[in-house]
């Protein structure tokens, strides 16, 4: 069964609890923090991303609706 | 809704152009949807203690079973993507997040495996990269390679964070939290974020695809129809009486089977044949792995200057190369000094390879064919991937057996890169693809 697990190849490999166990070890030693710290560290990190995004794409629109406004279009206009 | 003949508004005020929104989300849904599965790993050992398994095969057998419903289920979710739209991306997201969730009741192994085997599994395909790389195709023409490449490299990416903040998720709290809370970053931030952000089609927002502009002369800012390419098919079979879609999947099975076998067997085969400790092994195992998302960048962003079907043939052939690279440093036939060396240049010329196949054979399989049945396309194609994944696997198990050694398999498995390269190098993309066809004015892309 074992080989199976890698069965979806490089797109959605199956990490390894060994391999996982090591990588542990090492991550440990770089940060230096402990299992909630550095959860916090990583959950920041994710987090950053949606927010980040919906923040670019609010200022994107505000901007999108100003050009709207200076060339006189309503939202459902078309030109 | 068709991009041809639509009435666009000019996109002359746009800071960046709105495809890279659905870009940037479309990453974020593979970190966390590609990144939780690879988490199970985390989970095996405290699962396995709360359900006092005593048998590793057990726990596997749910990824094992998901692995493959996953993979034979995603062409009928591309064909309902082709359908339905955005709708079916943004169902299986929400299904996806309840279901990681209710993982925390887990009590018998039987509910793991319908739950992640199957239900997950299932509505996995939904949003998979399949789907997400044919709405990215309807918003993209001439960065259609980067789009796709960046999309793609958040599946790495998801690895590289999900799996670190599981495992010390799991540390600080318990394995039930931590369904709960992938569950809860799948609900509360993958699925508003689609909601929101995620159109089926540029003229849902007014605009054309980019790298396309209105037709000379036009007026009130109607688009051209926009040119077809000669193999366009509306129905998704049709698609298999021609060459080149035989020789993008043929070549994707290769791809399948030569990375598949490493990821199983690269792993033992360094640290029994060729010397390795566990922690250098791990160390180019992860070399190998974290040059993915580097490789799928360049040359999904390098396609879309340079073509795709030259670029897909030389990244066969550097796979190619790294294989024979890999053996030959083993001593075999005294053509090179035998070392490790070649371990690690095959870690980084394989590793620079591994997914950069997936966004070109999507980008070519979408300049071939067009959009309407792309879904499907893209789905049948990673069955031929996982075709070649699943054989190569269990060749490689049988010939270590017979042979004692993994020489031999892989010097197998490395040889079909020949006419995997030799395929994408043939394939004519100057008279098929639609980025060749007769364009009216084509322009630099909007806002970017």
């Amino acid at each position: 069964m074992a080989p199976l697990l890698a069965i979806l190849a490089h797109h959605e490999d199956l990490a390894d609890p060994a391999v996982l166990e090591k990588v542990k070890h090492q991550l440990d030693a770089i940060l230096g923090l402990g299992g909630g710290a550095s959860a916090a560290f990583f959950g920041t990190v994710l987090l950053l991303i949606p927010v980040s995004i919906l923040t670019f794409y609010y200022f994107y629109r505000r901007r999108m609706v100003d050009a709207m406004d200076e060339d006189g279009w309503g939202p459902e206009q078309e030109p | 809704m068709s991009s041809s003949g639509n009435t666009a508004r000019p996109s002359r005020r746009q800071p960046v152009y709105y495809g890279w929104f659905i870009v940037a989300t479309v990453f974020f849904i593979a970190l966390v949807t590609v990144g939780s599965r690879n988490s199970f790993g985390a989970f095996i050992e405290p699962m396995e203690e709360t359900l006092r398994l005593e048998n590793r095969a057990t726990m596997t057998w749910a990824a094992s079973l998901g692995f493959l419903v996953n993979g034979l289920s995603q062409p009928f979710f591309g064909r309902l993507y082709d359908r339905l739209g955005i709708r079916v991306i943004i169902s299986c997201l929400v299904i996806v997040g309840v279901f990681t969730i209710l993982l925390f009741l887990t009590f018998h192994v039987l509910f793991l495996i319908f739950v992640f085997g199957l239900v997950m599994s299932i509505a996995m395909s939904g949003s998979s990269l399949s789907n997400t790389g044919a709405l990215l195709s309807r918003w993209f023409r001439q960065k259609r390679g980067a789009a796709l490449a960046i999309s793609t490299a958040g599946a790495s990416v998801g690895g590289l964070l999900l799996v670190p903040f599981t495992l010390y998720l799991i540390e600080a709290t318990n394995w039930r939290t931590a369904w709960i809370v992938l569950g809860a970053l799948i609900l509360l931030f993958a699925v508003p974020l689609a909601a929101i952000i995620l159109k089926r089609d540029p003229s849902d927002m007014g605009l054309l695809p980019d790298g396309v502009t209105q037709a000379p002369g036009s007026t009130s800012g109607t688009a051209s129809p926009l040119p077809t390419g000669p193999l366009e098919v509306d129905t998704w079979w049709r698609a298999f009486r021609t060459l080149p879609i035989w020789q993008v999947s043929m070549a994707y099975v290769v791809c399948g089977a030569t990375t598949a076998v490493m990821s199983v067997h690269f792993i033992p085969y360094i640290t029994e044949e060729r010397g390795f400790s566990a922690g250098a092994a791990g160390m180019a195992f992860g070399l190998m792995s974290g040059l993915n998302a580097v490789g799928v960048i360049v040359m999904g962003t390098m396609s879309d200057k340079f073509g795709r079907k030259d670029l897909l043939g030389l990244v066969y052939t550097g796979r190619g190369l790294a294989y024979l690279v890999l053996l030959l440093s083993a001593g075999a036939w005294g053509i090179l000094p035998a070392g490790p060396w070649g371990v690690w240049v095959f870690a980084v010329v394989a590793g620079f390879s591994w997914i950069a196949t997936a966004p070109l054979s999507t980008s070519l399989t979408a300049d071939f064919y067009g959009l309407k049945t792309l879904g499907t396309l893209a789905g049948v194609s990673f069955v031929f991937h996982q075709i070649g994944a699943f054989a190569s696997i269990q060749f490689a198990g049988y010939m270590k057996d017979f042979t004692d050694s993994y020489h031999w398999p892989f010097a197998i498995v490395g040889v079909l890169l020949i006419p995997a390269a030799l395929a994408a190098f043939s394939v004519r993309e100057r008279k098929y693809s639609v980025k060749y066809q007769q364009v009216p004015r084509p322009n630099p892309s909007p806002g970017m």
